[in-house]
């Protein structure tokens, strides 16, 4: 394959009402056929370039855009649709925002079916996205009934099957497990040796930008570097840590040190956090202290959705006071299935998990979030006010009643909630929608809006996924924070590598089974030194 | 979820959307050619054991589904109870009276509006929306973009019920308890339906906005991965509730029902 790809030609855009542009300026060149990774913090653009690539921007998004976009010489914001959608195919970063028709088969062929595709080609170009991210066994699924990265890789193959002549993937893999991100890089292989225009979005120097052929870094509209994955790495180590798209393990030792964490004192003296009151030695039981009672006790949980769907069988484990878990697992493997069972999101069986040695069941949700603070795997599911302030404050205003007027936070409430705020780097952004925030400040929010109230247990869904390490510390630094004051945190992740020397112990899920629980030694010595 | 297809093998899910169509409007005729209570209480006793035999729909799910209903019917049962006049009176209190076909006029409005809504649901819950679809483009002729219109429109109820639980469950794991009182009933209600319509509609956005990157309304036409043939069965079925309608149409105006 011969040509140019992708061109923009001083490309700016400005969003509705914002005077700053989330591009400025960008001129590049991707030839057809190459595999490129686009990297950059949050809020450096890359989701804006890319609703800009297929279209969406300006031409049902709104705002201004100033330059040119040509992808195999078409304008996506004027050509025609059909055109659009044979050049160009784009996955983006929210399944449920991509995903139409209800079933996954019925997904994966809806594209080809709008390009008049005869039917025996639309059933092999089915057979062959699902099996490319390994959903072939639930074609028949309901895509309510998957899991989110299950989700997700319907979406990869609904575009898949349109097997356009360059496909972008917009963080597309931020909520797989392990497995299925090499799977996905496999993918971007497969797509590129087979002369197709392969374009990775990412807020992380990821696998994926590490296969590429070329790596390009935006920070704050513009490009910042430009060059082969190995070279960048090579030559610019140091920047690409300060930006956070690199780990802490590999040269940002002190990435994200300089978020500032909320001032223990100011937050006690709010009321808002319990004072430390017993801490766990740890034990023999992986989820803390066995010599005292435990906060959370999971008895033979076993969970079947009402369609038939087993999700969860004979799960058994213990949190304690202070306790730090890692769940981890495949994705569809029970993970928010059993955190929102915890939460009493889902109808809990009796007899089978306890709070503080009282049976759950049948509890409402309103009495356990008194003790239990509960983040959304995707924000957006999360937010109830339209402001960012409204929307971290909430919590407080509903402690007393459903609701109460902003008059009724007190002077050590709202010096709490500005020091969270600024803890979160928000302080900017109070005024803004929550929904215009980028994803890393998006779950920033959700989490900071928990954290605002004491609670024994705050159980967090995939909080650094998606995100820029420099987010996700800034994160990880507000979850220590809370487990310092005594809080226990039970954490879904992805990204074990990020939680595992703070986390106290792991639970492995694996097809709704315990297939590992066990202590980590690291927090044993962390908590000696803490406490 | 309620209101939204359920996959299954009952025969209503193996008859095709069409003929089942057919059903569904013979049913819709003879309640409106009914006019008594007793006609209606028959036609709606038809309907439930239809429902569980013929489409699997259990009994409590039948329940939960009418129950949505009785917040309209109770009041509309009471106002046409006290608003048609007739001659036998059987209660009276000052300009209050309630008579004989008061009573039966009340019964059969209400009657035959959970007959109309259940056969509906169940059409709903056993019919797959892209088999409807696909039925009416490639059978009726409708243009795609309006058969997707039925579709999602059918997809409707079961957003907002999820829209609803969303955001139901973001109020309580923030401690938000249900509200107390008509005061804050009235003020949960105004928050929780403008957020309700709110994300409905950034939800329908997205749809338009993803079904566009994928191609949609492209063409004038589009071709269909599976196509549900009408079966014999099917035939057989509608052929024979237009039949079974014709004949009681007959009945009924022989015997008053």
């Amino acid at each position: 394959m011969q040509g140019t790809s992708i061109e923009l030609t001083e490309l700016s855009y400005w969003y509705e009402d914002v005077e700053q542009p989330a591009l400025r300026g960008v001129s590049l060149t991707i030839p057809a056929g190459q595999f490129t990774a686009v990297i950059g913090p949050g809020g450096s653009g890359k989701s804006t370039l890319c609703q800009l690539l297929s279209g969406y921007l300006p031409r049902s998004g709104g705002g201004r855009r100033e330059g040119n976009v040509r992808l195999d010489a078409i304008d996506p914001a004027e050509a025609p649709i059909a055109e659009i959608t044979k050049v160009a195919g784009i996955v983006f970063q929210d399944p449920d925002a991509q995903l139409v028709r209800g079933v996954v088969e019925d997904e994966a062929a809806f594209g080809p079916e709008n390009l008049r595709v005869p039917p025996a080609e639309i059933e092999s170009r089915v057979a062959e996205a699902l099996a490319a991210v390994n959903l072939t066994a639930r074609r028949r699924s309901p895509v309510r009934e998957l899991s989110g990265g299950q989700r997700q890789r319907t979406a990869i193959a609904a575009v898949l099957s349109l097997s356009p002549r360059m496909i972008v993937f917009d963080d597309a893999s931020a909520s797989l497990d392990p497995a299925a991100q090499a799977q996905f890089v496999q993918l971007c292989r497969r797509l590129h040796a087979e002369g197709r225009t392969v374009v990775t979005v990412s807020g992380r120097f990821d696998d994926a930008a590490r296969a590429a052929e070329r790596v390009i870094v935006l920070d704050g509209g513009a490009v910042l570097l430009d060059g082969a994955p190995q070279e960048l790495l090579r030559t610019s180590r140091d920047r690409l840590a300060q930006l956070g798209v690199l780990p802490p393990w590999e040269g940002a030792a002190e990435a994200g040190s300089h978020a500032a964490e909320p001032a223990a004192g100011t937050l006690q003296s709010a009321g808002m956090v319990t004072a430390p009151t017993q801490r766990p030695p740890g034990a023999d039981c992986p989820g803390g202290d066995s010599g005292s009672g435990p906060l959370l006790e999971v008895q033979n949980l076993s969970y079947t959705y009402p369609g038939g769907q087993e999700a969860l069988r004979d799960v058994s484990f213990a949190m304690h006071p202070g306790a730090w878990g890692m769940l981890t697992g495949e994705n569809g493997s029970g993970k928010t299935t059993l955190t929102r069972l915890l939460m009493g999101l889902l109808p809990v069986p009796s007899r089978s998990v306890y709070w503080k040695g009282r049976d759950v069941s049948g509890m409402p949700v309103h009495q356990l979030a008194g003790d239990i603070g509960y983040v959304f795997q995707q924000p957006e599911h999360q937010f109830v006010e339209h402001t960012v302030w409204d929307e971290l404050v909430y919590g407080l205003r509903v402690r007393s009643g459903w609701r109460r007027r902003q008059a009724d936070l007190t002077p050590e409430q709202t010096e709490a909630a500005e020091a969270l705020l600024a803890a979160a780097g928000l302080s900017g952004r109070r005024q803004d929608s929550p929904y215009l925030l980028s994803q890393g400040e998006k779950k920033l929010l959700s989490v900071i809006g928990q954290l605002i109230q004491p609670k024994a247990l705050y159980i967090l869904d995939e909080p650094t996924s998606g995100i820029d390490y420099l987010a996700a510390q800034r994160l990880l630094k507000l979850c220590r924070g809370a487990a310092a004051r005594g809080a226990a945190l039970l954490m879904i992740t992805h990204d074990p590598r990020l939680v595992e020397e703070d986390a106290s112990f792991v639970l492995r899920l694996d097809q709704g089974k315990v297939e590992d629980y066990r202590q980590l030694g690291r927090n044993h010595e962390l908590m000696q030194a803490r406490f | 979820m309620i209101l939204s297809y359920q996959g299954g093998g009952s025969p209503l899910h193996r008859i095709d959307p069409l003929s089942k169509l057919v059903v569904l409007l013979c049913i819709a005729v003879l309640a409106m050619r009914l006019h008594t209570s007793a006609g209606q209480a028959l036609l709606l006793l038809a309907a439930t054991l239809l429902a569980r035999t013929a489409g699997g729909v259990s009994w409590r799910r039948q329940w939960k589904a009418m129950a949505f209903l009785i917040g309209f019917a109770v009041p509309y049962f009471v106002l046409t109870l006290l608003t048609v006049p007739g001659s036998h009176t059987i209660w009276q209190f000052g300009v209050l009276h309630v008579t004989t076909e008061g009573a039966d006029a009340a019964g059969s409005v209400t009657l035959r509006m959970f007959t109309v809504f259940l056969s509906s649901f169940v059409y709903m819950v056993t019919t797959d929306p892209g088999d409807l679809v696909t039925a009416l483009t490639r059978r009726m002729k409708i243009p795609y973009r309006f058969a997707f219109g039925i579709s999602m429109a059918l997809t409707f109820l079961p957003l907002l019920q999820e829209e609803g639980r969303s955001i139901s469950a973001a109020h309580q794991v923030r401690g938000a308890a249900r509200p107390k009182g008509i005061k804050q009933r009235l003020g949960w209600w105004k928050v929780f339906v403008s957020a309700i319509l709110h994300n409905a509609v950034r939800r329908i956005q997205q749809t338009a906005g993803a079904m566009e990157a994928k191609g949609f309304g492209a063409y004038p036409e589009r071709t269909f991965l599976r196509e549900q043939k009408p079966s014999a069965a099917g035939h057989i079925t509608a052929v024979g509730a237009v039949l079974i309608t014709a004949a009681l149409w007959w009945y009924i105006h022989i015997v008053n029902l």
